[in-house]
């Protein structure tokens, strides 16, 4: 059976490219979980804003040291696995996908290091001006602390994701070769 | 019929990629960059401290205002924090003989306690908090004690956020005595928060040396023969530590009296942050003993320097910028800036 996939390729099966789509998408989310874990059980939920306090899970430490670099490993590998299960099913985007994220965390993280957070800081002044949305990412940046931790966390997360995207790749290849 | 189909498909993926990329980016600057250790939140501009980790072997606890000035009949709210303990559990304590002896206040557990309707009877009340074991009364640690001032009328106000250059003076001491140190004053249009601000330069020796500078505000005058007695004086302002050649400057900021040709400055100061945070260097409930005098005339016997009663000449306020300069630094300059200075007057 041949039909048009996601992507408006031809593929096999109408339902293969949905299918291993929604597996990277879960095992994303499953991550995401994780580091949300660390905000519910570590840290105070008044510093990640997005991520609602569960009073249950308070004061757990779940991660212990661990907990501290969990986040920028979570962050490249879980939306390198999102953006796998929206992107063309060409193995070099979803590669792709996993030095652009690390490349983003690093961005980030590079942006908190001394040398870099003032001059940045005033760019962003210089460009933005003073509105709330810049007044936080000069927050961000002035407040941070750069951490080499993190770039290896980040840089480990992405090396996951494509070992994931690798893998299943492999099996999907495998379930949908001819039989003998 | 299939082409169309095809491109909602296209289009609604390349949505999706974007959302994607979207959640993601505030995933990472909302997290306060993944895992950093300075937990800052993208969303707030005051750090906080995490929860877990290393903890300190010895618990400490602390409260906040040092010391808190209100009107009758308000609340007061002071705030405890705790570290060394995972789950603090806290036990509020007054005292009404100036922090000699404390009784535990029935019911109050929380990170918080809250005075309502305050009276009269309340004012030089002091307040602690103990940091007791989870199962019984073992105290593990004490805080700070915290002293509550009321007053019967609303505050005297002055403040400033335009810093019109004729309203203000300057005038430095170098200490200890230096040759070399400069400053210079004028008034930003653009770039405080918002708007216009008082923007100052301290060009220094090299270091080790200090400048001391006193800004005083002309028309910020309290006149205690008009308007009464002061009980205590609240002070606020936001500081930026815009620019300097080195990382070896340290610049303060301490609220500033002058009376009968003496100058006064607070005991207590707070340092400046490198971006203007709103209302984060507040001095609260200042008392004449509170201030030192820093030059004119020697205090005479029987003198109140500074005089806060109803018969005290009228003061004007002001701010001291205090800027040092590290042992072993180069001589350099420093580039900073005040914005939302505030001073409210508090009668008994």
């Amino acid at each position: 059976m041949v039909a048009v996939d996601f992507n408006g390729q031809r593929t096999r099966s109408a339902s293969r490219w949905p299918t291993s789509s929604l597996v990277r998408a879960l095992c994303g989310g499953l991550a995401l979980g994780v580091g949300a874990l660390v905000y519910w059980t570590d840290r105070d939920p008044n510093k990640a804003s997005l991520i609602p306090a569960v009073a249950m899970l308070a004061g757990l430490h779940l991660f212990g040291t661990l907990g501290g670099w969990l986040p920028s490993f979570v962050h490249p590998l879980a939306f390198s696995l999102f953006s796998a299960a929206l992107m063309a099913t060409r193995a070099r985007s979803e590669y792709g996908a996993c030095a652009f994220w690390f490349a983003l965390n690093a961005a980030f993280e590079i942006g908190q290091h001394p040398q870099v957070r003032r001059p940045l800081a005033d760019a962003l002044r210089h460009g933005f001006g003073e509105g709330p949305v810049a007044r936080a990412f000069e927050n961000y940046f002035l407040r941070g602390t750069f951490d080499l931790g993190d770039l290896v966390a980040a840089a480990l997360g992405a090396a996951l994701a494509a070992a994931v995207l690798h893998s299943l790749r492999v099996h999907q290849e495998n379930r949908h070769a001819p039989q003998r | 019929m299939h082409h169309s189909a095809s491109f909602l498909r296209t289009w609604l993926r390349q949505v999706a990629l974007v959302a994607v990329t979207v959640f993601g980016l505030v995933a990472i600057v909302g997290s306060g960059g993944g895992g950093d250790a300075a937990n800052c939140s993208f969303f707030s501009d005051v750090c906080n401290p995490v929860v877990g980790g290393p903890t300190p072997a010895t618990p400490a606890a602390s409260i906040s205002p040092i010391k808190l000035t209100v009107q009758a009949g308000a609340s007061a709210v002071f705030t405890a924090q705790a570290s060394g303990i995972d789950q603090p559990r806290f036990q509020w304590r007054r005292s009404a003989d100036g922090g000699v002896t404390f009784i535990d206040i029935p019911g109050a557990t929380a990170a918080t306690y809250t005075l309502a309707n305050v009276q009269f009877a309340d004012d030089d009340a002091t307040f602690r908090v103990d940091l007791r074991s989870s199962g019984g009364n073992t105290v593990l640690a004490s805080s700070n004690a915290s002293t509550l001032l009321v007053s019967s009328m609303p505050a005297v106000a002055f403040s400033d956020g335009e810093f019109d250059p004729a309203d203000w003076s300057s005038s430095a001491i170098a200490d200890p005595a230096q040759n070399g140190p400069t400053h210079s004053e004028d008034r930003g249009a653009t770039g405080g928060l918002p708007g216009a601000f008082r923007h100052m330069v301290h060009t220094m020796t090299a270091g080790p040396s200090s400048l001391r500078v006193f800004n005083t505000k002309a028309s910020a005058v309290y006149d205690p023969q008009a308007l009464g007695a002061i009980h205590a004086i609240d002070y606020a302002e936001d500081c930026d530590r815009l620019s300097a050649t080195s990382s070896a400057f340290v610049v303060t900021s301490y609220p500033t009296i002058e009376q009968t040709g003496r100058r006064y400055v607070s005991r207590l100061g707070r340092g400046c942050l490198s971006l203007w945070v709103n209302n984060f260097s507040q001095v609260p409930s200042l008392e004449a003993g509170d201030f030192v005098q820093v030059d004119g005339p020697a205090c005479g016997n029987g003198e109140s320097c500074p005089d806060f009663s109803a018969r005290g000449a009228p003061l004007r306020f002001g701010f001291e910028r205090r800027v040092v300069l590290q042992a072993g630094a180069s001589p350099g300059s420093i580039e900073h800036g005040i914005d939302n200075w505030n001073v409210n007057v508090w009668r008994p």
